[in-house]
């Protein structure tokens, strides 16, 4: 796999680098620290002292936005992380044992389906109260059946190889093949799908704190931004345009990374054009 | 004046030539088959003809169908095709579309060439019924479904036909049965075809004329009796020897059995919940017979018949319903066979291609049957792996590479490496050359045999390929709907075929070549 | 068929047992006592009490989560404990904004995005194709609500041609309602209708390089006769699916963006339920949308069935 031809994963890697650099920067240095609100500086214009303006209470948007992506990052990371270390289990088993394990975990996926990461959150929000952990579980809880899916999807068609049954032949208990041949088989799959459960993960952050069950003050977050400028952004615009910017860079970012890497592992597309050619 | 006219064709994609200066001339009436292995570039040819190529080749050279070149618009080269062509492919369940009628797709095919169909008359013309017209895809048999491709191809009662290995997807039986269908259909409509396949001997039944390619060039051709008779290329020659199967002398005795398979069933339930079960299909239905040490019996039968699931349970992937096997004295059902005797036991499968784990060394894939054999030491190991390779007549360094660096050949001698690593007494080989090139089939049988020889292996091999099947086996085992349904010496039984399906299979044989 | 369709229909009701204890569990057994969780710790007793019995809580778990379901399959789903009227009255009031908003925008992506992926495929590879995709691409990456907001400076604020929020009842002035749907609308069908073209450009392009579409050019037609007539309808299979879904992500998208314009929709009464603890309400209107979620899912398993002839028959 040449990198040069592949200019989608070389560039949307490079802009998530970036991305994930000021994040982390933010840990332990922001221009200005994000909870100092002073009214005296508010509505500040783009300029040398604050690079990108303050909001409506005098904060620095740079300094909000650095860590606004970190928390986007790291909530829709965790997601993620909850998704693969659950569903793909799931799909593997179903897979490996078939029969009633599968009926089951086809049946629990279907059930989380029903529940959109909305709803989740919802009900969370309601027991516990609104919360980053909030947001992390319930788009978690979304990704579960989505991993299971894929993983059982690329798995049962790996399943039907001769290799399989070759290994089958050997001893090989399920666990073993699962983990031996069916789990390296599809990580490819899974990379790819991390990658738009990424992005998906971090519109539905933006889209639970929008509406106040996800990230709370004083923590921030692009969702939390654009929350907070409700009541302003018809008179200021340039509040709203940013965080809703670096969202939708952030989104494009991971979504064109997670394209050239599908373009990159799978053998289907790279033989395009050579389709007709057997014989 | 020829009907197709090619001169200097090559065809490329991002630089890799798959067809090189390529002319051939077609006459009108002739039968002209195009005969090579995969990758030969035969099928190209066929798509550079109707202009169905796909758009990342580039062609050059020049194309002449009745006397003018190819039109480069797009619309009057559909047209063409259209009317003058018709066309049958190899995969008839993915060449017809799925949400479409039989019928529908027939009359399609003449409404575009402004011809009136009269769907039922084709549909009987090639052996079908005026129902299956209303059917789907999906409903019709392998067999049907290429009758129905067949139908449509003549639907604008064309003036070529051009058939892209109509039949390799088809059981022995059916598949000499369209064969015989396309050969009649041409002489009834004096209709010229051109017929792609890598089988020479239904080229040598169908065709008059032939051309024989390899990588992309025409090594040879002519009149198909002379280039059969006195193949010049050397690569004619080697196809030809590879089409004929020689009989391997064996001692007949009398043997001490190794596997008894004692009235064995094995019933499929059909998914659904309780309520809605239905009733279970009996895939192999009370099968008894046994296997004497170091005896070499094949199993024969059209698709479906359950030959492949009794080959999954006397290996351990399935167990039996009802009955039992007895493997050296102890008994087992299928997925009980215990490790020890797993590993006196091995399966060679068909597809050398999907039966490697691509992320796997090659010396991890062999080594992985060794667990059988409980706790081994490194060398114990390495010993064993080099052995095994090395039997098969493969170089050691190769453990250290991937399955996707070698050919299907040499794939397959790597999974009989595999089978051998534990030194099994019993081999079930599961169609173990069907697909394979030709020229590398006798390769391989040559080396089966080798290896039964100097390790006196029982061999169980599952095959349609009566040829092979008299070349290899001491006993033949003919089965039909789970059952067997006779048996008997090769001679004997292809001699004197009692049983109705066993005559069918003979009659499908192709006519040996010389 | 008829067993087909008994049991998709029994697997519906099943997963809507599931859903509804999933929902009971969490609402009403995890809280402890749900009278004290909505009341909050400085209640007094008596209130608790009071709150008890008209909840009913002094039965047994299952005997509730039964009379829960009975009532709900009556049209009962009890009262809301902070407004004081019946949650279905409210639910249903506030569907008559969330359920059309919904229709209209996911109206609106189809009709925008299954064209123009249609084309994209038609276009492979040319100028046209990557236009579309890098737009859609973009588009996939905007979240509605924000997309909404910007929707409201240009439209209403800056050219003056549309409400910047608000709702006008449907009884009163319908022209009026439909206004100021349009920004919503809008707003939620962009993302969407871009996913949507992507999905049909890759469908199409998939089936375009199926063997039955080489079958079609055999035949006599050009590569764009054989992609509407065989084509299109074997691609709009895999789009099917993801409609389903997309359904479901409507409803969702479509209680956030109400926040956006100050719709009375579903989404406002849920959120105040949620930030006042009223269990009753949140209970009832999380079914609500659980119940449009699966009956999306066996619609579109069923006109799936209906398309496609290999399922009917295995069915």
């Amino acid at each position: 796999m040449s990198w040069r031809h592949n200019p989608g994963l070389v560039g949307g890697l490079i802009a998530i680098i970036i991305f994930a650099a000021l994040g982390l920067t933010s840990l332990w240095w922001t221009p200005y620290p994000i909870q100092a609100i002073s009214v005296a500086d508010r509505f500040q214009p783009l300029g040398p002292e604050h690079w990108l303006g303050t909001d409506h209470l005098g904060r620095d948007l740079l300094s909000m936005v650095m860590h606004g992506i970190l928390t986007s990052l790291l909530v829709a990371a965790s997601g993620v992380v909850i998704g693969i270390g659950v569903g793909v289990p799931m799909g593997l088993a179903a897979v490996a044992w078939g029969g009633w394990v599968e009926w089951l975990v086809l049946r629990l996926s279907d059930l989380a389906f029903a529940f959109p990461a909305l709803i989740v959150a919802i009900l969370i929000a309601t027991l516990h109260g609104p919360g980053e952990l909030n947001a992390i579980i319930a788009i978690g809880i979304f990704n579960i059946p989505v991993f299971a899916r894929v993983a059982r999807g690329g798995a049962l068609a790996i399943a039907t190889q001769d290799y399989v049954a070759a290994a089958r032949l050997a001893g090989l208990g399920n666990a073993a093949i699962a983990a031996r041949h069916l789990l390296p088989n599809i990580a490819s799959l899974i990379i790819v799908q991390g990658t738009i459960q990424l992005s998906l993960g971090i519109l539905a952050e933006a889209a639970l704190s929008y509406v106040g069950i996800g990230t709370q003050a004083p923590e921030t977050s692009l969702g939390l931004m654009l929350r907070d400028v409700q009541g302003v952004f018809l008179i200021h615009p340039w509040l709203s345009v940013l965080p809703g910017l670096t969202i939708v860079f952030l989104v494009i970012a991971l979504n064109i990374a997670g394209d050239g890497l599908r373009d990159a592992i799978d053998p289907r597309l790279r033989r395009q054009g050579m389709n007709h050619g057997a014989g | 004046m020829a009907l197709v006219e090619i001169e200097n064709l090559s065809i490329s994609f991002g630089g890799r030539p798959a067809v090189r200066g390529l002319s051939l001339n077609i006459e009108r009436g002739d039968r002209f088959g195009i005969i090579g292995e995969s990758g030969s570039g035969k099928s190209l040819t066929a798509l550079a003809i109707t202009g169905l190529l796909p758009e990342t080749a580039k062609v050059s050279g020049q194309v002449r169908f009745d006397g003018a070149p190819l039109p480069s618009n797009e619309r009057e080269m559909a047209r063409l095709r259209g009317k003058h062509i018709g066309m049958v492919f190899q995969e008839p369940m993915t060449a017809l579309n799925p949400l479409m009628t039989i019928g529908d797709q027939i009359g399609e095919a003449g409404t575009l060439a402004d011809i009136a169909t009269d769907i039922d008359g084709l549909l009987q013309e090639v052996g079908l019924l005026p129902p299956h017209g209303a059917r789907f895809p999906h409903e019709l048999s392998g067999g049907q479904r290429q009758r129905a491709m067949i139908a449509m191809a003549l639907a604008s009662q064309p003036e070529l036909m051009i058939a892209d290995e109509p039949t390799s997807a088809l059981d022995a039986i059916t598949q000499r049965k369209v064969l015989d269908l396309i050969g009649d259909i041409c002489e009834r409509r004096r209709m010229t075809l051109i017929f792609i396949s890598h089988d020479i001997r239904a080229v040598a039944a169908l065709c008059t004329k032939v051309a024989v390619m390899r990588a992309g060039e025409i090594v040879e051709q002519g009149s198909i009796n002379a280039v059969l008779q006195s193949p010049k290329a050397e690569y004619t020659q080697l196809l030809l020897a590879a089409s004929r199967m020689e009989r391997r002398p064996r001692s007949a005795q009398a043997r001490e059995a190794l596997l008894t398979v004692d009235a064995v069933s094995r019933d499929y339930g059909h998914g659904g919940f309780w309520l809605w079960r239905q009733k279970p299909v009996r895939a192999v239905d009370r099968v008894s017979f046994s296997l004497g040490r170091g005896e070499s019996v094949a199993l024969v039968g059209p698709s479906g018949c359950g030959k492949s699931t009794l080959a999954r349970m006397i290996v351990g992937l399935d167990s039996a319903t009802e009955g039992q096997f007895r493997l050296d004295g102890t008994l087992y059902h299928g997925r009980d066979l215990p490790p020890l005797l797993r590993a006196g036991v091995s399966l060679v499968f068909q597809d050398p291609f999907s039966s490697f784990d691509p992320r796997m060394t090659v010396g991890t894939s062999l080594g992985e049957p060794l667990r059988l054999l409980g706790q081994m030491t490194r060398e114990e190991r390495e010993r064993r792996l080099v052995e095994a390779i090395a039997s098969v007549g493969l170089d050691p360094v190769m453990l250290s590479r991937y399955a996707h660096e070698f050919s299907g050949g040499q794939r397959q001698r790597l999974a009989i490496a595999r089978a051998m690593v534990t030194k099994p007494r019993l081999l079930v080989l599961d169609e173990p050359v069907s697909a394979l090139d030709v020229s590398v089939r006798g390769d391989v049988l040559n080396l089966l045999a080798r290896l039964q020889e100097e390790h006196g292996l029982t061999y169980l091999i599952i095959s349609h390929d009566l040829d092979m099947v008299a070349a290899m086996a001491d006993r033949v085992l003919v089965m039909e709907a789970g059952r067997i349904i006779e048996q008997g010496r090769p001679n004997d039984l292809f001699a004197r075929p009692q049983h109705e399906l066993t005559r069918a299979l003979m009659a499908a044989r192709l006519p040996d070549v010389v | 068929m008829l067993a087909f369709l008994l049991r998709r229909f029994a697997g519906f009701v099943l997963m809507l047992l599931a859903s509804a204890a999933v929902i009971f569990l969490l609402l009403d057994l995890l809280p402890g006592d749900p009278a004290r969780f909505i009341l909050g710790i400085n209640a007094s007793p008596d209130a608790v009490a009071a709150l008890r019995l008209q909840m009913g809580l002094d039965a047994p778990a299952l005997e509730r989560f039964l009379q829960w379901l009975g009532g709900m399959l009556g049209g009962d789903f009890g009262m809301s404990v902070t407004q004081r009227l019946p949650v279905a009255q409210l639910i249903v009031e506030r569907l008559a904004v969330t359920l059309p908003l919904t229709i209209l925008a996911m109206l609106i992506s189809m009709i925008v995005g299954l064209p123009l992926g249609i084309l994209a495929a038609r276009r492979r590879g040319k100028p046209a194709d990557t236009a579309l995709m890098v737009l859609a691409q973009t588009g996939v990456a905007v979240p509605n609500f924000w997309f909404g907001m910007l929707l409201t400076l240009v439209f209403a604020v800056t050219l003056r041609w549309l409400p910047t929020g608000g709702f006008v009842p449907w009884h009163e002035d319908w022209i009026g309602s439909l206004r100021s749907l349009v920004l919503p609308s809008l707003a939620l069908a962009l993302p969407q209708a871009s996913i949507l073209a992507r999905v049909m450009r890759t469908a199409l392009v998939d089936v375009m390089g199926q063997d039955f579409i080489r079958t079609a050019r055999a035949k006599g037609m050009t590569m764009d006769e054989a992609i509407w007539r065989h084509g299109v309808r074997n691609a709009l299979l895999p789009v099917l699916t993801i409609l389903g879904l997309q359904f479901a992500y409507l409803v969702a998208g479509t209680i956030i963006v109400e926040n956006v314009f100050f719709l009375p929709g579903l989404g406002r009464l849920i959120f105040n339920a949620v930030t006042e603890r009223d269990l009753i309400l949140v209970r009832g209107a999380t079914m609500v949308l659980v119940v449009v979620v699966t009956a999306t899912m066996l619609i579109t398993d069923l006109t799936y069935a209906w398309v496609d002839p290999r399922l009917r028959v295995r069915a």
